[in-house]
């Protein structure tokens, strides 16, 4: 019976207990710290913003590549019509000028004279 | 009386305004948290993240609010989310899920450090917060605002998003769970001693 009311009376206590908590005043320079960490936050989310447009800019970059090469892709090429080379084109383009052999038996001839 | 705060210029982000409401109701949020985790570095750290999540999400405050209730209330989440990880960093963390909060036994923490509570009380305060961390969130709410803080059942409704009765009833519940938890405590206590 007597641990009962030493039950109750602890229990008592404890509830009583909540009502004895005393209101403390905020750490030291707890504003101070807590602006820093908002400016924190602040700076980061400029940042983050900043990143972003980075991130934006690159796709941007790929994006315009991408669609560059595949309209270089799609595009047919111009056919170029086939050219055909016979015999007779070649000799016309590398014949043998009317270059005559005259300076050669002109020079000869002249050695030969005394 | 409700200290004047600027809401469009909080809205607007003003660096000013945030200060005033920090000096405002820093105390109040240091004590809320205070009252949750008994821990002066844990306290003073999770009252801060509470100002920085305000700051963010400052446009999502509606003014038919008080702001301080609506501080109370991040600070509150933010303390509930720092309780739970703790618990999940302790060893046996895999069998908790398995449990309901109120079937947990009652744990006395062994870093209580809450500097508004005076040497000869401290005994009794450390099984009051280890038997409140064993109750279900709104209860444990309900009491801390009331008993602790002493906000009046308005505050606490609008603090809770919850009619005025519904607080009634959660700090009636919520006393009865705490009697019933301290005696199994006590009992268990005295059995063992003999």
């Amino acid at each position: 019976m007597e641990t009962n009311n030493n039950i109750e009376q602890d229990i008592e206590n404890v509830l009583a207990a909540a009502k004895n908590v005393k209101p403390v005043d905020a750490p030291l320079l707890f504003t101070e710290k807590t602006m820093q960490r908002i400016r924190a936050e602040k700076q980061e989310q400029g940042f983050s913003l900043y990143s972003v447009l980075k991130i934006a800019a690159v796709i941007v970059l790929v994006g315009l590549n991408i669609y560059t090469i595949s309209r270089v892709l799609e595009t047919p090429l111009q056919q170029s019509e086939p050219v055909k080379v016979s015999m007779d084109d070649l000799v016309n383009d590398y014949q043998i000028t009317d270059v005559s052999n005259d300076w050669l038996n002109n020079k000869t001839l002249q050695n030969e004279q005394p | 009386m409700p200290i004047e705060i600027d809401i469009q210029a909080l809205k607007a982000k003003n660096e000013d305004a945030f200060r005033q409401l920090v000096n405002a109701y820093g105390k109040d949020i240091y004590n809320v948290c205070l009252g949750i985790i008994p821990t002066t570095e844990d306290a003073e750290d999770l009252s801060q993240e509470a100002f920085v999540k305000a700051f963010n999400s400052i446009d999502s405050f509606r003014e038919d609010a008080q702001i301080k209730t609506w501080l109370i209330r991040i600070a509150i989440n933010l303390c509930y989310d720092h309780l739970k990880w703790s618990k999940r960093k302790k060893r046996h963390a895999i069998m908790q899920p398995l449990f309901n909060r109120e079937d947990e036994p009652i744990e006395i923490p062994s870093n209580f450090q809450h500097p508004g509570i005076a040497l000869e009380n401290k005994e009794h305060a450390k099984v009051l917060y280890a038997a409140l961390e064993t109750l279900p969130e709104n209860q444990h709410t309900a009491f801390l605002l009331y008993e602790m803080q002493g906000l009046n059942y308005k505050e606490i409704a609008e603090t809770m998003a919850v009619s005025v009765s519904s607080v009634e009833a959660l700090l009636f519940r919520a006393r009865a769970a705490l009697r019933k938890k301290l005696h199994t405590y006590y009992s268990d206590y005295a059995s063992f001693k003999k």
